[in-house]
């Protein structure tokens, strides 16, 4: 249609000359600028240089459908195959065979190793990376015309007016008409939106299909639990505890929902524990749930209270310790512990090392209250302090305990608060030995005199039921009614008062607004063990508030 | 491929069928036994049946045709290496998804709390008024058991009673069945070329296609909605034989059997009505129609009954329920709608949503090409007018929920769940229109 006009054609054939030209360098341009993103992050230039990176690739596929267009109305084919453009072309092939091919190798390595291994080894965000490959498409699509070849056969060959027998007579005449070059142009404009589509969108589903096929290639013949696992973690290996543990009719007493989202959700719950009777915390409280419900399920951070307890599982768990400087300080000598021995334990567990050359003690717990690894003592003397350094690795696991027997025949168990940290050392001490050793016994009832020390021992069985001791556990409630002093003896007694106390301390350092941590508490229960006013002493105590 | 295109449909009369006769069973007895849900199974048979035998000797001589046909088929085949390419990475998908649902159990979040949840429980023998001592008799857990009908349950539920494969599987099948339906609905249309890109196009979408590793009923819903105008708008094209217009009602049926909330209906009937103004045979147009709602009618009716007989037969005591009705609501929202002070803010918030699942892209290229082809428009007002009443059914249901709910914006991730159908009516739509770049368009200019 310029031909028409000389004049107008001259000048539109140097813009176009230009255009065409210049074309290679503002695609070179802009891949830098998707690579500098892709190592990076996404929202780099709109951060730092203040630019809409969008917009300046909206501006690029304008520039790159003009210069097509340019291509189209006023280039011969034999000037194109001399131009930089058609040098740039045959680059920009080789280098997104290359671009393709590293790109699924990352979305590969992502989906078989872990998320995020490709930006933490490699430093290149893949998704961003897949942008630089839509881009380089992008270029080859532009590329296209009715010489391109793939495998032999021309990609746009047409033969559906001769082949489709179903439209021969729908075809409208209109469409017959040949077409100006700007109506083309729209045709091809709408094919590169719609592949644009179909490029990113393709990367969401090879991603997808990915991520499901590491699951189920390795294994092919899994069961039910196997992919329930796969898809729900350590969630769905809790809820079979529950139903291993509980029978049918029974009742749950289940977290609060606005405290545990997934434990919490008596819809989720439900559909793994039907037809077990589920009692909300968020709705029902505990002094009325304490008598209805047969269970209780214990979260690391649920329930804020003691439930009377009959029996207590939990999923296993494995607890390495590496222990050093474990030293008794008597007031005539200091002894040191070089080896762990099997003192006594109530737990269900498994023993996988206790080694003492390098004091590493590792155990597989699948349910335990109390588990001491130590020296056995007989001695009178009280030690003024015993301490030792552990690395373990999980919080809130390991203690150390002394135990007294007294000469009723039970054994008093005074301990140290637990590691609050882990895979470091951590420094655990008890003190104040003695001054424990009487109030225990006079809140307990005991006899106060004589008691002698029976062992020094590390405990990592012990039941720190507020501080995420174990993750997912069950608590079977006793229903007996009897209050502590009616039921047998018991072999240890813990000094409760000291537990309470770390709770406390544990609840105010993790929480900074005590209120609000205490409104909680209250609100979701009304057994909490400490007394109203007691609780308020504590509290004073511990940080120092007036 | 009309052979492949039956297959799918067939799956869809099926599954509607078995859904709504284990319905039917619940809705009267409470419970359902797998006696009773053979008999569906046993219906179709007897009617397939006696199609076969009625019709002569012709179709029992099944192998020799099929035989003639695959052969048949195979001779004719001749593609471009384009369609072929697109044809390949379709067919691979289609299978990827099978194998998808046949391997994972249900696994998402909503599916095992309602819809996978009470397909166990029914096939376990239990029945939802059961649930009313398992909630520890807490009203508002129990009546979330009843907040949608039972259709996808029940398929859930024969999955699991026959101890077949995992009820995933419906939903990867659902998914074949759109893309079959799309591609051999969109090939009477349009060319074989365009056909298999757009189809795609349908197949890629991320969207429709992580509804198939989910166990929603988005997707059902989407394919019975969509099927229904497809086969609507087959009948405006082939010469309007009335057993394609009682096929599109049927879907329809189903698709509001599968989630009554969903407003869409209404575009349908628009369409409908048109039509039956323009063309003939107004009279049964006017008594299908009518059919048509007393269907939607009996639906509603026997879940409302069913709801109600077996929610309150739980609960001895007086519950102080809300009472206000869906016609109160409508009243409200109708008193505030006069004001329209939200729509901008409702149009963003629908804007942000749906554009993941919607690609804005995908609505400018068919605006572009029902713009650039506007002497096509007149052959192809159906489709148009469907999917604008579509996007403002959406504003407007949308509108509507904001001000009955004070909760509306957390609902985003559900709107774009809904939105889905939207992509395979805005491509069929481009198809209608638009043609694939042919090797004149690309040509050098000499």
């Amino acid at each position: 249609m310029f031909k028409k006009n000389k004049t107008k054609s001259l000048y539109l054939r140097n813009l176009s000359n230009l255009a065409v030209n210049l074309f290679p360098f503002f695609a070179v341009g802009l891949g830098v600028l998707i690579v500098i993103q892709s190592v990076t992050y996404k929202g780099f230039f709109e951060k730092n240089l203040h630019f809409d990176f969008g917009l300046v690739i909206f501006m690029f596929a304008l520039y790159a459908l003009l210069t097509k267009y340019f291509i189209l109305s006023h280039w011969r084919k034999e000037n194109l195959s001399r131009s930089i453009y058609h040098t740039f072309s045959n680059l920009n092939k080789l280098v997104l065979s290359g671009l393709f091919v590293l790109g699924i190798f990352f979305s590969v390595m992502e989906s078989v190793k872990y998320n995020n291994y490709v930006y933490s080894t490699f430093h290149v965000n893949p998704e961003n990376f897949w942008g630089l490959v839509q881009f380089c498409f992008l270029i080859l699509v532009l590329q296209l015309d009715s010489t391109t070849h793939i495998g032999g056969v021309k990609i746009f060959q047409d033969r559906w007016d001769t082949t489709n027998f179903l439209n021969k007579g729908l075809i409208p005449k209109s469409e017959l008409v040949r077409k100006s070059v700007f109506h083309r142009l729209v045709e091809i404009s709408i094919f590169f939106g719609l592949l644009w589509v179909v490029v990113s969108g393709a990367s969401g589903v090879l991603g997808s299909i990915f991520d499901q096929a590491k699951d189920v290639f390795p294994h092919p013949l899994a069961s039910y639990s196997q992919k329930m696992h796969t898809k729900w973690g350590v969630f769905y290996d809790y809820m079979q505890l529950i139903v291993k543990n509980v029978p049918s009719n029974m009742a749950i007493y289940n977290p609060p929902q606005n405290i545990r989202g997934i434990e919490g959700n008596q819809f989720l719950i439900r559909s793994f524990l039907f037809p077990r009777i589920l009692i909300s915390a968020q709705r029902v409280s505990w002094s009325i749930a304490k008598s209805e419900a047969d269970y209780v399920m214990v979260t690391d951070s649920w329930p804020g209270f003691e439930p009377p307890r009959e029996s207590f599982v939990y999923l296993p768990k494995n607890v390495q310790i590496f222990w050093k400087n474990f030293l008794v300080y008597f007031p005539d000598r200091i002894d040191k512990i070089d080896n762990l021995l099997e003192i006594d334990s109530d737990g269900d567990r498994k023993i996988v090392e206790n080694n003492s050359e390098e004091k590493h003690l590792s155990i597989i717990y699948n349910s335990s209250n109390y588990d001491y690894w130590g020296r056995s003592y007989s001695r009178n003397m009280t030690p003024d302090n015993i301490s030792v350094d552990v690395l373990v690795n999980q919080t809130e696991k390991v203690s150390i305990v002394a135990g007294f027997k007294l000469q009723n025949g039970a054994t008093i168990v005074l301990s140290s608060p637990p590691n609050d940290k882990k895979e470091e050392y951590v420094h655990l001490t008890i003190t104040n030995i003695q001054a424990k050793l009487d109030n225990i016994t006079k809140i307990q009832g005991l006899p106060q005199k004589g008691a002698t020390l029976s062992f020094v021992a590390l405990n990592p069985g012990q039941v720190y039921l507020h501080s995420g001791y174990a993750d997912f556990g069950l608590i079977k409630i006793d229903k007996s009614g009897l209050v502590d002093s009616e039921k047998a003896m018991p072999k240890y007694y813990n000094d409760a008062y000291f537990l309470n106390l770390y709770r406390l301390a544990v609840y105010n350092s993790s929480s900074k607004n005590i209120e609000k941590y205490r409104t909680l508490v209250y609100d979701s229960t009304s057994g909490f063990v400490i007394p109203d006013d007691e609780y308020n002493e504590v509290e004073k105590t511990i940080t120092g508030r007036k | 491929m009309k052979f492949i295109e039956r297959a799918a449909m067939t799956y869809l009369l099926g599954t509607a069928e078995v859904s709504l006769l284990g319905s039917f069973f619940i809705y009267t007895k409470g419970r359902i036994n797998l006696l009773e849900f053979m008999i569906p199974a046993i219906i179709s048979f007897v009617i397939s049946l006696l199609i076969i035998f009625k019709k002569g000797n012709t179709n029992l001589k099944l192998l020799k045709r099929v035989k003639k046909v695959i052969y048949g088929q195979l001779k004719r085949i001749n593609i471009t290496s384009f369609e072929g390419i697109c044809l390949l990475i379709i067919g691979l998908l289609l299978a990827t998804t099978i194998i998808n649902g046949l391997y994972w159990p249900v696994s998402s979040w909503d599916s095992l709390t309602l819809y996978d949840f009470r397909g166990k429980i029914i096939a376990q023998g239990f029945s939802l008024s059961d649930l009313f001592k398992q909630t520890f008799k807490d009203w508002d857990f129990y009546s979330y058991y009843f907040s949608y009908p039972l259709f996808t349950s029940i398929l859930h539920s024969v999955s699991y009673m026959t101890s077949g494969p995992s009820p995933q599987i419906f939903y990867s099948l659902y998914y074949v069945s759109l893309v079959v339906i799309f591609y051999s609905t969109l090939l009477r249309f349009s060319d074989r070329k365009t056909t298999a890109f757009l189809t795609l196009m349908l197949a890629l979408s991320p969207v429709i296609f992580s509804h198939t590793t989910i166990a929603y009923p988005n997707l059902p819903y989407a394919t019975y909605f969509v099927t229904g105008f497809f086969i609507f708008y087959r009948y405006t094209k082939e010469g309007r034989p009335i057993g394609l217009l009682m096929l599109s009602l049927l879907m329809n049926v189903f698709a509001y059997a599968v989630r009554p909330t969903e407003p869409f209906l209404v575009a349908f009937a628009l369409i409908y009505i048109i039509d039956m103004l323009v063309s003939r045979n107004i009279k049964t147009k006017i008594i299908y129609l009518f059919l048509f709602f007393i269907l939607l009618y009996i639906l509603n009716k026997s879940w409302s009954l069913y709801f109600q007989r077996e929610a309150f037969a739980a609960i001895s005591y007086p519950i102080n329920l809300d009472k206000r009705s869906s016609l109160f609501d409508a009243g409200l929202a109708w008193g505030s709608l006069r004001t329209f002070s939200n729509l901008p803010e409702i149009i963003k918030f629908i804007y942000n949503n749906s554009k993941g699942a919607v690609s804005p892209i995908l609505v400018l290229m068919s605006a572009t090409s029902v713009f650039f082809y506007r002497n096509k428009i007149k052959d192809n007002i159906y489709s148009i007018i469907f999917v604008v009443a579509c996007y403002l059914l959406i504003v407007a249901g949308t509108l509507y929920i904001s001000y009955i709910y004070d909760f509306w914006k957390i609902i985003g991730e559900s709107l774009s769940r809904i939105v889905i159908f939207i992509i395979p009516l805005l491509l069929f739509t481009i198809g209608c229109f638009w043609r694939l770049p042919s090797t004149s368009i690309l040509k050098w200019e000499e």
